[in-house]
């Protein structure tokens, strides 16, 4: 597969996996270029390069994790933030609701289940990208569903 | 968490054995709760997806840049890498003098940029109509200008020059532009078909 075929076809796949992650989307749209960026760079040596596109988006998050304190203030996502336009723009769009409860979810489960609703992915790739084994994938995803429902449910 | 509770999710993620698809078809049958359960889950992922397909539509080709940018800076000490580019740049000339020979014009049109920047010490350009690798611009005489003639196939093209390894900057002399991703601007070029 060409790079250029690659990039998109799987852009809009990283972008919605980083903005599961961060609820940012000025930021997914910077965090999926660099990605992409640092793949091409290694590209002629994968055969195969959607794992390592994702491995490397999410590195990125974590770096950006690391390097912004305010990670942490996605917490209590119910509590709207009027001051920032972006949630608000959030807020109206279609899928806002899922996007907030996806904030609510533990970490390790969120970004479980940002990788797999790429339906890109297998658990076995997942695991490869987490590391962590496919049998704790499969408690994770599973795990991340179910909370998941229950904090769509509390807001209905 | 039981292992039937699993197979809900691997069932909506296609990561079911033959013989797990059977569990999870007696589990259904035996466990009103469960099916219940199944089936919850299964339309919450529909509107998962449905939200996906919302974010990619604020992600359209609009947002995105054309292609990812490829970085052409030169590290430090990576002596292999700068052997490399310049490699890829001879090749990339030697290239553009075969093609500025080709009795054959129709392939492309010659286009000459040229970028006044007469306080610079190397200058070069890059876009997409040569993978956004960098190609060194040449300097004739002290005049400041810089310049490079490419060939390039009748369409659109974007661009940038790149100034001192790490300053892009986009051409003056075309107004249409658009941002690349990273906080900076590609120029747009657009070739017509040469008659």
């Amino acid at each position: 597969m060409e790079f250029d075929t690659f990039y998109i076809e799987y852009r809009g796949k990283v972008f919605g996996y980083l903005l599961r992650m961060t609820g940012d989307r000025d930021l997914s749209l910077d965090l999926a270029q660099e990605s992409f960026t640092r793949c091409l760079e290694r590209y002629s040596k994968v055969p195969n390069p959607v794992p390592l596109v994702f491995t490397i988006a999410r590195n990125l998050v974590y770096d950006n994790h690391r390097w912004q304190s305010k990670w942490d203030a996605r917490e209590a996502p119910e509590q709207q933030d009027e001051s920032n336009p972006e949630k608000m723009l959030l807020e109206r769009e279609k899928g806002q609701h899922i996007a907030l409860s996806m904030q609510r979810l533990p970490d390790n489960e969120r970004e479980i289940l940002a990788l797999v609703v790429t339906r890109t992915l297998s658990y076995k790739e997942i695991a490869g990208i987490t590391g962590i084994s496919e049998a704790n994938v499969k408690v994770r995803v599973h795990r991340a569903r179910k909370n998941l429902r229950q904090f769509l449910e509390d807001k209905q | 968490m039981n292992l039937n509770e699993l197979l809900i999710s691997q069932y909506i993620d296609d990561e079911l054995s033959l013989k797990d698809k059977a569990r999870f078809l007696e589990e259904l049958a035996r466990e009103p709760e469960y099916s219940q359960e199944a089936i919850a889950l299964v339309r919450q992922e529909v509107l998962m997806d449905e939200a996906e397909e919302n974010l990619l539509d604020q992600a359209d080709d609009m947002t995105f840049p054309a292609s990812p940018v490829e970085r052409s800076y030169f590290p430090k000490g990576k002596i292999f890498k700068i052997v490399g580019t310049v490699a890829v740049a001879a090749c990339a000339l030697v290239a553009f003098l075969v093609l500025l020979q080709s009795p054959s014009p129709s392939e492309g049109v010659p286009h000459r940029f040229v970028l006044y920047m007469p306080d610079a010490g190397r200058v070069a350009i890059s876009g997409s109509f040569n993978g956004w690798n960098s190609l060194p611009m040449e300097q004739p005489g002290q005049s400041g200008y810089w310049e490079a003639v490419l060939v390039l196939p009748p369409g659109e093209h974007r661009f940038s020059y790149l100034v001192e390894e790490s300053k892009r900057v986009t051409d003056p002399t075309i107004l249409a532009r658009e941002y690349d991703g990273f906080g900076g601007m590609n120029s747009i070029l657009k070739v017509e078909t040469q008659i």
